[in-house]
Parts: structure tokens; C-alpha cells; sequence
């Protein structure tokens, strides 16, 4: 006898590591974990996974214990350093005593070696070209580009953040550097690129390594790989006046030839001096009329107040999160992206949720299928500070129809033939359904209005917490309308699923012997925010009790009674025929 | 977002209540506390991408002095815990960094021979085995190691994102593909 269950596609391997480490948001556990009891496959998977974490863990430990015979031996004199106003010296590394001296010698046979590596076969100029090449398509495919940028400018002992504001097409061009005062890397870096003839509004970039490459009168390129980054590092066969860089060392990204860091070997009387500038942030976006005002905002060293046409200081810092990131921005993006994943369904069939982050908003979906996850990516990143973070949930696109009872063994659960291993009420039912065909259709339809009855009652819940009254006196009328118009939605689903399921619940109530009128006296309404006695709890608690009750999901009959269940799903009934009744809702 | 306590009994709330009071008696206690807690977790960080327990050390003792001045210029430190590993991970990088030959994120640290006398009464099973352990994790990157390591101090993937100055995404593809590769190699052991 087999026990029909919804048939997916395999998780990806990704979903299964997510589901190990708690990584998954909760509505995507819920459908991994269904998916996992259904699913030999993926359970074998996910034990061999669970393996390899525990095999990690016990490698991991005991080559510590190996390598590490003794205790670390400097600990005693730190404490007392540390609070005696004047820090202990620390003992003099390894590197310090041993490595200094040597690293003439390994340097040589690194560079010898780096050069013969197999990974870097492709020459200095075809990274330049590649990576020249790599930045034109994202100008070029927009009509009217922003580029933003945010780099990490370090010298000897500072460092400074580095922002940049760029619109090609216009010709406009904004800079921010955040350092104290007594930081001079601007002046230093400014003064470095305009001697050696560098673009300054393209700080890492293949063609100002080009340009100076070009400007030596004899040069040598070495290549090197590090992972995904290649760098090109050029160096002056011949002695350069001071200021002048005598050697630059360009990191791009192999996958996509984006150029990532920079570094600067300048000339100097004394040697050379080191000058590194480091990508922290990149984006492109379309130039519109919100994120435009960037380019209108005053330096905030010449004008300490900014006006309020202005783009706010947290956009001014960070480009990335341009072209404002204030908490009233925030706020209407999250409703964006929740109104944009309802429309889409993806709240529902992508277990889609959004999560408010510092300076952005984050959307994390599970999609089924690659062109879901593309269609997803497309829209959402249509909306100003809205990150997606989009993950495959199955490995190929999932099958639209569950088989019929009984075909694909391994995909659904049998039942034994001992009744200790069989569901608590499942006899009964059969009983009274008259066969198990038609006892699996009816768990199976009430299962999955269950759980769509959990989702549209935690959205409600997540709404009504999220956007409190307070929060949607700041919102503009057009964001409380969405967020009320969202909630509505969410109730008046709820609403219809609850609705079918009463209609359709009498054939298992009546096996579980609880079968009658609701008492409605009971139960209170509208308790939203209340956990663990809200209507979304109790939609959750009633989905975990059917389980437990006609299936083997989560260990179902495992660590409850009949008396319990028997106890308990009167209760919760009432509870949301109390929240679903005339006159409740709001 | 809801306070963890990040290191043992002590709460981040009074943490950080200390740590902006600048009242140095009970900083101590609290540094004391946090030195006691996190020193052994941070160690084997360290020790996990070095590969040598001095080393580990010195960088260890850096991070916990740094901590210190930060507190004491009266800086907010919401995670000691993360703190601590992101900052000893940026001392690591920028010492491979000003000596390149040493080390990258593409070396494993464990890559240099074992040198050390076994003795011949040990048992040979012993060392074959200390041999094929070293194998399986040589044969990660030392990312896809830092990562799952950093998941056995329990940071999640946002903490260890930050440690590392990865992408969460990246973090998890570390992970999965080091677990992968551990369940091919765990028939050598």
C-alpha cells in the first residue's frame, strides 16, 4: 500500500546544505523538509551530507590536537599586559624572526613558479583587453547608465572609503572620501594619478593600466592567479623619478574580467612606497530621475545641512545603496518587493520572503525552475535598494502533476503493514472515506490547503508586525494603501481556504471522533500580534496536528497521543472560526 | 535585531553597556571573561589558516589587543565574537599579502610536509592514517576550510560572510562544495 504524496524534483545540493545549517528561510525548510519525506533520494543525500559534517568536525580536531602538542605559550604574559595601561610586545612572529630573511629566496621561486602554472596561460595583454572589453556591454546594453563604486584606498598605516558617482552618457561625475582629517590619502592618491597621467573617474580600470604601461620606456608582465583573480603586474625595467610609478599590479576577476584592485609601487628617495585601492562595492543601474539627484547633493564638507531635495548622508557614503537608503526608503521598498512578489505569486509557490537589512532590503526565494529564478531576478531588480538573493530549490524543473497513487516507489510513503508504523488515524479514516485511494486524496487535498492557509496567515501576521501604526504614520498614502491592499488579499485567501477546508474536513474529524459544532464563545478575534495564541500559530499548530495525525511527516505519530490530538483540534477550530467569522476580520 | 550572548553567560546588553560606560574595572572583567571564552575558538581560527600554532598565537594576541583599544577609545563593538575573527583574518591576509611567497586563499595551510619525528614505535596504522586525514583536507581550498571551519564555531553565514569579506552565496558554495568533496574522499578513511 502506498500513501500519496505531491512528487518533486530533486533539492539541489545548495537547499540541502541550507536545510542542515538552518539557512533556509522557514517556509522553504517546511517544503524541503515535505520534499525530504517523500524522497529517498534526497534524504540519502542529506544523510551523506550530515557525514561529511560530522567527518569535517572530527578531521578538523583532531589535526589541531596533532599539529598543537603544547599549549600556546604567550597567553600567561598578555592578561596582565592588557590591563596594565600598557599592552605587552607582542613576541616577535615567526615571520618577523624567520621568513624576512628568506623571502628573497622564495620570492624567486614563487615567481618562478607562478609563471609556470598551468592556470595562467593567457598573457598580461589579453587580461588588459578582456578586461577593457568587460566594461563597455554594462554601459553600452543601458540607455542611461549610473555607475557607483565604492572603494578602500590603504597606504603604510591608513586607510580611507572611497565613493564614486559616475553617468557616462552625461558627462557627470561625483567623489566622496570619508578619512579624519589628518588622513591625507586623497591628497597623496590625486597628486600620484595626475603625475603618471591616470583617469581619476576610473580608478581601477584595465585602460589606465594600459595607459601607463604604455608610457614605460621598457616593462616587464608577470601573471598571476589566485583563485578566481588573475593579476597583471607590471614593472619599469628602468629607474623612474620619484612620484613616478615604478610598479602596478592590476586584480581582475577572472569570471568576468571586472578589475577589483589595484596596486601601486611608487618611487620614492627613500624606496618604494605601496599604494593599494580595492573595490569594496560595484554596481550599475539606470540613471533616473531619484537616483540623479546624487549628482545635485553639495559635499557635505561645504554644506554641513543638506536640504531635503537632497540625497540623504547614507547614500552619500555608500553608492551601492544609492540612491537613498533612509528608513522611509527602506520601508517602501519592502512594500515594493512584497506587493511585487504577491503579484507574482512567489510569496506562495517560491516560498519568497523579504527581510529589511541596514541599508537595503533583501528578498530570499526558493524557486523551482532556472526561468523562475531569472524572472524573479529581472523584476526585482527593478526596485531601488532590493537585493535578491535567489536560490534553485530543485535540480530540475519540478513535475506538475503527482503521479498517480502507487506509481514511483521511493517517491511516496508506504505504509506497513504493522499499524504501530502506520498514522494515527489513518485506519479510521480509510474506514470512513471507504478506501485508502480516496483517504490519501483527502489528506493530501486538506495538507495542501493547510499549508496554504499557514502562508497567507503568516503574511498577514508578518504585515500587521512589520507596519505597525506607528511605522505607517511616516509611509506615503500610496505604501499604506499597498500594504492595506496586501493584507486584504492575504485575509480574503485565508478566508476561502478555511472555507474549503471546514467543507471538506468532516470525513477526518469524524475518524479522529471530534466531529460537531464549533464554539464559538470560546475564542477571541484579531489577536495578530499575539504568538503562540495568534490565528497564524494556530493555523500552524492545526497543520502540524494533521500531520501527525493521517501522515508519517516529521516523525508524525511518533511523540503524540490520540488523546492529545483528540484534545487539542477543537480548540484550534474554534480559534479560527473565531478569526475567519463576520464582523472579525480588519 | 534581537541581542545573542555570543560568549557564554555574559549578556551582550551589559557588554555593551560597559564597553560605552569606559568603565575600565568592569571592561576588564568583561575582556577578561571574553579572553577566557573566545581565546581557544580564536586560536584554532588562526591556527586553521596558518598552520602554525606561533603564529596563530601572535596573531591571537593581536586581535584581543586591538579589542582592548577599541574599547577603550570608547568604540561599539555589537559582536566580540565575529570581531575578533574578522579582524584576526584581515591580520592574517595582510601579512600573506606583504610576504606573497608564504601563503594565499588558495594555499592550504597544510600543504607543507609533515615534518615531525614519529618515532618507530608508533604504530604505522597511526601514521597512515594521520597521512590521509592531512590528504582530505589538503585537499580543500583553504576558503571552502575556513568556511566550513567557521560553521564548527557556529557563526552563521552572514557572520562568516563578514569574517571572510565574501558574499553569503559564496559562503554556502564553499561549504557545499567542501562537503562534497570530504564525502569523495571519506572512503580513504
Amino acid at each position: 500500500m502506498n500513501y500519496k504524496l505531491p512528487v518533486e524534483a530533486h533539492l539541489t545540493e545548495e537547499v540541502l546544505v541550507r536545510f542542515l545549517d538552518g539557512e533556509l528561510n522557514r517556509r522553504a525548510y517546511q517544503k524541503a523538509a515535505r520534499h525530504l519525506d517523500s524522497c529517498w533520494t534526497c534524504r540519502s543525500r542529506r544523510e551523506q551530507l550530515r557525514k561529511a559534517m560530522d567527518r569535517f568536525v572530527y578531521l578538523e580536531q583532531a589535526l589541531i590536537d596533532m599539529d598543537v602538542t603544547q599549549p600556546p605559550h604567550g597567553w600567561s604574559g598578555l592578561r596582565p599586559g592588557l590591563f596594565s595601561g600598557a599592552p605587552p610586545q607582542i613576541r616577535n612572529s615567526f615571520i618577523a624572526q624567520h621568513v624576512i630573511q628568506m623571502l628573497g629566496v622564495c620570492g624567486a621561486a614563487l615567481a618562478v613558479v607562478v609563471w609556470l602554472l598551468p592556470g595562467t596561460s593567457v598573457s598580461a595583454m589579453e587580461i588588459l583587453e578582456r578586461s577593457s572589453a568587460s566594461e563597455r556591454p554594462m554601459i553600452e546594453n543601458r540607455p542611461n547608465p549610473l555607475v557607483l563604486q565604492s572603494l578602500r584606498v590603504e597606504a603604510n598605516t591608513q586607510s580611507a572609503s572611497w565613493s564614486l558617482w559616475q553617468a557616462p552618457h552625461s558627462g557627470k561625475f561625483r567623489q566622496e572620501w570619508d578619512a579624519s582629517a589628518e588622513n591625507h590619502l586623497r591628497g597623496e592618491l590625486e597628486q600620484m594619478y595626475a603625475r603618471n597621467g591616470l583617469d581619476l573617474s576610473r580608478p581601477i580600470s584595465a585602460s589606465n593600466h594600459s595607459r601607463w604601461r604604455r608610457s614605460l620606456a621598457r616593462h616587464q608582465d608577470i601573471v598571476r592567479k589566485r583563485g578566481d583573480l588573475i593579476a597583471v603586474v607590471t614593472t619599469s625595467q628602468e629607474e623612474v623619478p620619484a612620484g613616478q610609478i615604478a610598479e602596478a599590479e592590476l586584480w581582475v576577476r577572472q569570471s568576468d574580467w571586472h578589475p577589483v584592485r589595484e596596486t601601486f609601487r611608487i618611487a620614492q628617495p627613500s624606496g618604494r612606497e605601496e599604494l593599494r585601492v580595492i573595490e569594496t562595492a560595484f554596481k550599475v543601474e539606470n540613471l533616473n530621475p531619484e537616483n540623479a539627484r546624487i549628482f545635485e547633493a553639495p559635499a557635505p564638507v561645504l554644506d554641513a545641512v543638506a536640504p531635503e531635495a537632497h540625497v540623504p548622508q547614507a547614500a552619500q557614503t555608500d553608492p551601492v545603496a544609492a540612491p537613498m537608503a533612509t528608513e522611509a526608503a527602506l520601508d517602501v521598498a519592502e512594500i515594493e518587493a512584497l506587493a511585487l512578489l504577491h503579484e507574482m505569486d512567489a510569496d506562495r509557490q517560491d516560498s519568497a520572503e523579504v527581510e529589511l537589512r541596514d541599508d537595503h532590503v533583501e528578498v530570499i526565494a526558493y524557486p523551482a525552475t532556472q526561468d523562475r529564478k531569472l524572472e524573479l531576478e529581472s523584476h526585482l531588480a527593478a526596485i531601488p535598494l532590493v537585493k535578491a538573493t535567489i536560490h534553485l530549490l530543485n535540480e530540475t524543473p519540478a513535475v506538475s502533476e503527482a503521479p498517480a497513487a502507487g506509481s514511483g516507489a521511493g517517491k511516496a510513503i508506504e505504509v506497513g503493514n504493522s499499524p504501530a508504523s502506520e498514522p494515527l488515524f489513518l485506519r479510521p479514516l480509510v474506514e470512513q472515506a471507504g478506501s485508502l485511494d480516496v483517504a490519501n486524496r483527502i489528506v493530501s487535498d486538506q495538507m495542501e490547503l493547510l499549508r496554504r492557509l499557514c502562508i497567507e496567515l503568516d503574511a498577514v501576521r508578518d504585515l500587521a508586525k512589520r507596519f505597525p501604526d506607528a511605522v505607517r504614520a511616516s509611509l506615503p498614502p500610496q505604501s499604506v494603501g499597498r500594504v492595506d491592499a496586501l493584507a486584504m488579499d492575504h485575509l480574503d485567501a485565508a478566508r476561502q481556504v478555511w472555507a474549503e477546508l471546514e467543507r471538506n474536513a468532516p470525513p477526518l474529524l469524524m475518524s479522529i471522533g471530534v466531529a460537531g459544532a464549533i464554539s464559538r464563545e470560546q475564542s477571541s478575534c484579531g489577536e495578530w500580534y499575539v504568538v503562540p495564541a495568534g490565528p497564524a500559530s494556530a493555523a500552524e499548530r492545526l497543520e502540524d496536528l494533521y500531520a501527525r495525525a493521517f501522515t508519517k511527516l516529521a516523525g508524525a505519530a511518533a511523540d503524540i497521543s490520540q488523546d492529545e490530538v483528540v484534545a487539542e483540534l477543537p480548540r484550534l477550530r474554534a480559534k479560527l472560526s473565531a478569526e475567519f467569522a463576520d464582523g472579525c476580520l480588519r | 535585531m534581537a541581542a545573542k550572548n555570543e560568549f557564554g553567560a555574559l549578556a551582550l546588553s551589559d557588554w555593551l553597556i560597559f564597553a560605552r560606560r569606559e568603565d575600565n574595572e568592569k571592561l576588564e572583567s568583561v575582556l577578561s571573561a571574553l579572553f577566557d571564552e573566545l581565546r581557544a575558538p580564536l586560536f584554532r581560527y588562526l591556527f586553521a589558516m596558518l598552520g602554525s600554532a606561533a603564529e596563530a598565537e601572535d596573531v591571537a594576541q593581536e586581535c584581543f589587543l586591538r579589542l582592548f583599544v577599541e574599547l577603550r577609545n570608547g568604540k561599539k563593538v555589537g559582536n566580540p565574537k565575529a570581531w575578533l575573527f574578522r579582524v584576526g583574518h584581515r591580520i592574517v591576509l595582510d601579512r600573506w599579502r606583504s610576504a606573497p611567497a608564504e601563503q594565499s586563499l588558495e594555499d592550504s595551510p597544510a600543504d607543507v610536509a609533515d615534518d615531525r619525528q614519529i618515532s618507530s614505535e608508533e604504530n604505522l596504522l597511526q601514521q597512515e592514517r594521520l597521512q590521509l586525514m592531512r590528504a582530505a583536507m589538503n585537499r580543500l581550498s583553504t576558503q571552502q576550510r575556513l568556511c566550513l571551519h567557521l560553521r564548527t564555531e557556529c557563526f552563521r553565514y552572514r557572520e562568516i560572510a563578514e569574517i571572510l569579506g565574501i558574499s553569503e552565496s559564496t559562503v554556502c558554495e564553499n561549504i557545499r562544495r567542501g562537503l562534497t568533496r570530504l564525502i569523495k574522499d571519506c572512503h580513504e578513511l
